[in-house]
């Protein structure tokens, strides 16, 4: 039994123009030591079903239907109270822009200890302790010192990595990361998701990295799940979506990456139409209105399926797989990185 | 003087019908005794002029103000509302009891002794008259004489002494002084003081009765020169902020407690008991002995209190009315508590009462600048004016007698103008107007339909911007309009009215509405000299609105002044009214009443003189 | 900081002075009553009211009238005739034209009546409207709120004397239909604090049902825009209880507006903005003062008020800066 496991989670929201379906029937898992990467566009429901994970979705006009199950508990069935204790102390989750994440009028070394205190019952010194413990684990130079400087007095990687120790504090066995390095400037980027990936590694924990950017992933995810409109449309390890891409919009995204080692075309490719609302998301497939290769199967809804032969590689296409194969060329461009002789 | 019915904020809405009836048709009271029937006040509503038999010592009593007193320096006070303080406060030459219509000897000791044909005033001063602390020692003659000669300083500026008071002896050379020293009060050769006991005064021609009546103003109440003169040569005065006391009342000083017993033997004489426009805390002189010195109050409460800054008089007296020990001051009652009394709705009936004020009101017409410059028009205008409406912008019947001349009721020469009824002039006949009469005015003055024609009918009009007196200006603007008069109504502020436009010759428009005149003191000259006399108009100051100038008025004017028979001095006056009238300068509508209200506990006596409550009479009943 | 407090003096000292030239000109070019006239007395001649116009300092050229005017109230000197007129300074405002006090014991009486007034309202009105902001908009649509809404609008439109007349016909212990507070003009009456505290209390009530309307609808708005901030959601992802991802995060942000608000509205009233609540109970205070100043034409005492409210208005502005700096450590750095 996986760490989380996310089963068939409906997310709706009711508003006055009719019913958002956010998240129309998403599964996923993760493990610890793991790290899975969620990709998709904005707008496909990533966010929302991580951060239902934590229940930070529940409103009264929220119907939520499927079960997450955290070590077997489902935490739909939580009482508020258990979801407090699950947030920040077995589950943590950092968001896009540190700069409006964080209280701007508190010090940061009082958000930490916050964090802390709102779990343990420890001293105030303990907690500072531990804080500028996890100040120094994420990289901030000169930790003791910085814990009573503000928010707004660091660069933005910095504020990133406070946030991170933040999370961190309580040694959460899962964090969630929702789209970190966005916001960040590219050079940037890459040391977050590098430091991600070291405290993995240091702290065993299971990470969901969230983003709309294939290149992000590329580099630290063991497994990879595409999400398109409230579903998730194909999941595989890492080499298996970059290698043997199994859906459709899997090929747009792969076609959309910049490739340094491909002659520089003049524009990236795009994958054509807008994704759909979400009020009226198309009968079947919610695919169809993009994919150049519909055909009669595809307004009946298709299952998350070991379609492609291997058992772990998931995906909901009616295309036989062979067919796949032949079709994924993209602009004279063959989708799927060369496959190392076997 | 004229009127000064400081403004009230919330509009006066409603019309009184009042249930009193008129008992002044036929009415024929001779003179001044039994004083308020004559003059139209319904009996239910007569104000006691003397104290009950069994009124009692003690008691704290509140008055309520809408503003506050003009000044504290009695040598500077102007205003009728100054005059509750003073008359309970100082003891001046000659005074006024609350049923008195003529002045009674107060710091003198019986009347004075008038010879060489009325030029010459002898009076001796009483003994045992002393002064509060700090100054504490008997009152001389010589305290009177600095008085007056104060009173000239243009850091005092009294408003009387140079209209009354400047036929004494020496006094163009007094004059002459200040404008070398405008900070040492001159010396009047015209005021003699042979010991501390006597002051003769000596007058260039007999004008000894509006002399001895301006001597019973607070001009006249005693200043010792020792101590105020430091104060004098301030510019301008604060002897204002120091005032010394000879009444049985004196405002709190630093030199005395609540109760008036002397705490501090080393005080300055610092008024602490006034806070303009907030308190006037009044306690009991010490030094004052009413037996002793012949003094005719009884001064019952230990305590008075003047609050002010009452801007609504529907709340205040509903205050005053549903509390104990309290009185209205300085404003009347709204109309719709008038109608509560007089319907007997709510409250007792006693508890409101009218006070003739010895003032009226009128609308003056611009005789120098067409279309009034023309006889006939302006009776034409009298005689369209419906009189009894513009009296009942001021609240109805209780408010006032609508006027048929100038002369008030109670005042001397009143009766001899017609009294109540007025002349035989068929321009005044009738006190809602008479469209017949005129027009026969209008087509007189040349004007065939009966209808003012031409450009000379665009006519101007300055006015009170706030009830009641916009009211009694909107109200005559419309009865113009009937006569075919285009009026362009201006309103402004109270003070601004007088200052800016229609005391000021030059300024001024072709109609003044809101304007009249208190009497200074009971004689007809104090009424109809300063409004009506061609000699008094003055560039910068005037108060003859009509801007009359009329040479026969002038001069019966100039001699009635010097009158010393009182009968004759009626006559003469009562006569001067009726050829006032014969010209018709203006509209008189109101002989305006004082409307006073008290709490029930409280025994409430009013001072014919100065119409309000008399502190020193008035008690608390237990 | 200290260069940042200095400069902001010297602004308000220039506020001042402009301030005080504005009244002058406005006085002299509207029609004001003559107050050498009124001082004169309704028989005086002309060579008496220019003696007293002269002896007031008003014959002199307006220039030299305002210069001296500026020079008795800020500076020590004797200039522009300022000993022979009303006495050299600093803090010299003149005296009343009505009364001959001086301006500024006239002021400075005033002022603890208004100072009671807006101190006392100010505490109920944060009592009223604060809490009720906030729940407002914690529990938005639901009943409370929507009536919280209608009523807070209703008192913010309804005038402020209609209000304090209705409540003396309701609650005054001499006029009032339930006999329980004190009624009009029992401040003037009081003569122990708490006595004046006690007079105080329906035009506290009067006085703050209008702001707390103002304050909760603000309060209610900010709210609303806070809690959807991203450091609400991390606070709630941490696992913060949702009460103390209200108090701590969400109306510690929500209530810096407020504050640049209060002090705003502190600094207004107690240069005589409470003027209609004076009026209707007789408070003896700034507001009441000005309205009688200006019905009289007594120029010394408008202009002396004015200054007074600008004085106030302006420190007022500057202890708001200072203290939203202190709240929001961003701003700190200029």
């Amino acid at each position: 039994m996986s760490l989380l496991e996310v089963q068939d989670l409906k997310v709706h929201f009711e508003t006055d123009d009719g019913v958002v379906r956010a998240v129309d029937g998403a599964s996923f898992s993760v493990d610890r030591g793991q790290t899975l990467g969620i990709v998709g566009e904005s707008g496909c429901g990533k966010s929302v079903a991580n951060m239902t994970i934590l229940g930070l979705t529940r409103s009264p006009i929220t119907s939520i239907s499927g079960r997450i199950l955290l070590d077997g508990r489902d935490v739909l069935e939580a009482s508020p109270d258990e979801i407090q204790a699950i947030r920040g102390q077995e589950i943590a989750m950092i968001f896009q822009d540190p700069l409006t994440s964080l209280h701007p009028f508190y010090k940061v070394g009082k958000q930490l200890v916050e964090a802390i205190q709102v779990h343990k019952d420890v001293s105030k010194q303990a907690a500072r302790d531990r804080s500028i413990e996890l100040l120094g684990l994420v990289g901030i130079p000169d930790p003791e010192r910085r814990m009573n400087a503000y928010p707004h007095e660091f660069s933005g990687g910095m504020r990133q990595r406070v946030m991170i120790a933040m999370a961190l504090v309580n040694d959460p066995k899962i964090l969630i990361a929702d789209e970190p390095t966005t916001a960040l400037d590219v050079t940037i980027q890459a040391q977050i998701l590098r430091l991600i990936q070291r405290l993995q590694e240091q702290l065993g924990m299971a990470v969901i990295l969230i983003t709309h950017d294939l290149g992000v992933v590329a580099d630290v995810a063991d497994y990879i799940n595409v999400m398109y409109a409230g579903r998730i449309v194909e999941a595989g390890t890492l080499d298996e979506i970059f290698y043997d891409p199994q859906h459709p919009y899997t090929w747009g995204l792969l076609g959309s990456l910049a490739r340094p080692d491909r002659p520089r075309t003049l524009r990236l490719s795009q994958i054509q139409g807008q994704p759909p609302s979400l009020l009226a998301p198309p009968q079947g497939c919610h695919f169809r209105p993009r994919c150049p290769y519909e055909f009669d199967k595809c307004p009946q809804t298709p299952g998350l399926e070991p379609r492609s032969g291997t058992p772990g590689h998931l995906d909901r296409c009616w295309l036989p797989p062979d067919k796949k194969r032949s079709l994924r060329v993209v602009e004279g461009e063959q989708i799927g990185l060369e496959v190392p002789a076997a | 003087m004229r009127l000064t019915r400081l403004r009230l904020l919330l509009p006066a809405m409603l019309l009184v019908a009042l249930v009193g009836v008129l008992s002044s048709c036929g009415d024929s009271g001779g003179g001044t005794e039994g004083g308020t029937e004559s003059a139209g006040i319904p009996s239910d509503f007569k104000a006691p002029t003397a104290a009950s038999d069994n009124a009692q010592q003690g008691g704290d009593l509140t008055v309520l103000n809408e503003g506050d007193i003009d000044y504290m320096d009695p040598g500077a006070a102007y205003y009728q509302v100054t005059y509750m303080v003073t008359l309970a406060t100082q003891r001046t030459l000659m005074g006024w009891p609350p049923d008195a219509t003529e002045p009674v000897p107060d710091l003198a000791e019986g009347q004075p002794e008038e010879t060489d044909g009325g030029k010459t005033i002898t009076f001796t001063i009483r003994d045992g008259i002393k002064f509060s602390p700090p100054v504490n020692r008997e009152v001389t003659s010589a305290d009177v004489k600095y008085a007056i000669e104060r009173s000239l300083l243009p850091g005092v500026a009294n408003g009387y002494t140079r209209a009354y008071l400047a036929d004494l002896v020496g006094f163009k050379e007094a004059e002459q002084q200040l404008k070398q020293d405008k900070t040492t009060a001159p010396d009047l050769k015209g005021i003699e003081t042979p010991d501390d006991k006597t002051l003769v005064l000596k007058l260039t021609r007999s004008s000894s009765i509006p002399v001895i009546q301006a001597l019973s103003l607070p001009v006249s109440a005693p200043v010792p020169e020792e101590y105020a003169k430091e104060f004098d040569a301030e510019s301008p005065s604060t002897y204002g902020e120091q005032v010394v006391f000879t009444g049985p009342y004196m405002v709190q000083n630093d030199c005395v407690d609540s109760s008036g017993k002397v705490t501090d033997q080393d005080c300055s004489g610092k008024l602490t008991g006034y806070s303009p426009g907030k308190e006037i805390s009044i306690v009991r002189n010490p030094n004052w002995d009413g037996e002793a010195s012949g003094d005719f109050r009884p001064a019952y409460a230990d305590t008075i209190t003047i609050q002010e800054g009452f801007s609504d008089p529907t709340s205040a007296s509903e205050k005053i009315l549903s509390g104990d020990s309290q009185l209205s001051g300085d404003f009347p009652p709204s109309p719709t508590i008038v109608k509560d009394i007089a319907t007997g709705a709510k409250f007792a009936k006693d508890q409101m009462v009218a006070v003739p004020s010895g003032g009226n009101r009128y609308v003056a017409l611009n005789t120098q600048e067409p279309p009034f410059d023309d006889v006939n028009v302006r009776k034409a205008v009298i005689a369209n004016s419906d009189r009894e409406a513009l009296r009942n912008t001021r609240g109805g019947e209780l408010f006032g007698p609508v006027a048929t001349h100038f002369i008030p009721p109670l005042i001397p020469g009143f009766e001899e103008a017609g009294g109540l009824t007025g002349p035989d002039l068929d321009y005044i006949k009738d006190p809602n107007g008479d469209p017949a009469v005129a027009k026969k005015y209008m087509q007189k003055a040349g004007f065939k339909s009966g209808q003012c024609e031409g450009s000379d009918c665009d006519i101007t009009m300055v006015g009170d911007d706030a009830p009641p007196g916009l009211k009694t200006a909107t109200q005559f603007k419309s009865q113009l309009e009937e006569l075919g008069f285009n009026v362009d109504f201006q309103p402004v502020l109270h003070d601004v009215m007088y200052t800016k436009f229609c005391s000021v010759p030059t300024q001024e428009p072709n109609v003044c509405p809101n304007v009249g005149w208190i009497k200074d003191f009971n004689d007809p000259q104090s009424i109809l000299q300063v409004p009506f006399s061609g000699d008094s108009i003055n560039p910068s100051n005037n108060s003859n609105w009509p801007q009359l100038d009329d040479p026969a008025i002038n001069k019966a004017i100039d001699q009635a002044v010097t009158i010393t028979d009182e009968q004759q001095r009626a006559e003469e006056w009562g006569k001067i009214d009726d050829m006032i009238m014969d010209q018709a300068p203006a509209v008189p509508w109101v002989w305006d009443n004082d409307v006073l209200v008290r709490s029930e506990n409280v025994d409430g006596v009013a001072n014919l003189f100065n119409g309000e409550w008399d502190l020193a009479y008035t008690s608390v009943s237990k | 900081m200290l260069r940042y407090i200095v400069r902001r003096v010297l602004w308000g000292i220039a506020l001042l002075v402009l301030a005080s030239a504005v009244i002058f000109v406005i006085f002299y070019v509207f029609p004001s009553a003559d107050p050498a006239k009124l001082r004169a007395g309704r028989q005086a001649n002309p060579a008496v009211i220019a003696s007293i116009r002269e002896q007031l300092g008003l014959s002199d050229p307006l220039w030299e009238q305002f210069l001296r005017y500026l020079t008795q109230v800020f500076t020590p000197f004797d200039l522009f005739g300022a000993a022979e007129h009303g006495g050299t300074g600093p803090f010299n405002f003149g005296r009343s034209f009505g009364s001959n006090a001086p301006v500024k014991d006239i002021i400075l009486d005033r002022l603890p009546a208004t100072a009671l007034l807006v101190a006392g309202a100010v505490f109920f009105w944060l009592l009223m409207g604060l809490p009720t902001g906030i729940i407002s908009a914690i529990k938005r649509r639901s009943l409370l709120d929507r009536a919280t809404m209608v009523t807070s609008l209703a008192l913010i439109s309804a005038p402020v004397f209609w209000l304090g007349l209705v409540a003396l016909y309701l609650f005054a212990s001499d006029v009032g239909k339930i006999h329980i507070f004190p009624g009009i003009g029992s401040y003037l009456e009081a003569d122990t604090f708490w006595a004046r505290c006690w007079s105080l209390f329906l035009p506290w009530l009067v006085l703050a049902a209008a702001t707390a309307a103002i304050y909760a609808r603000y309060l209610r708005s900010s709210m609303i825009d806070v809690m959807s901030e991203d450091y609400i959601r991390t606070a709630r992802a941490k696992g913060v209880g949702e009460g103390s991802v209200i108090m701590r995060h969400g109306i510690r942000s929500a209530i810096t507006p407020i504050v640049t608000l209060l002090g705003l509205d502190v600094g207004l009233l107690l240069a005589g903005n409470a003027i209609l609540t004076e009026s209707v109970f007789n408070i003896p205070g700034i507001g009441h003062e000005i309205v009688v100043a200006i019905n009289r034409s007594n120029l010394p005492v408008i202009q002396g008020i004015v200054l007074f409210g600008a004085f106030f208005i302006v420190t007022f502005n500057l202890i708001v800066d200072i203290a939203y700096a202190y709240l929001d450590p961003r701003v700190r750095y200029r």
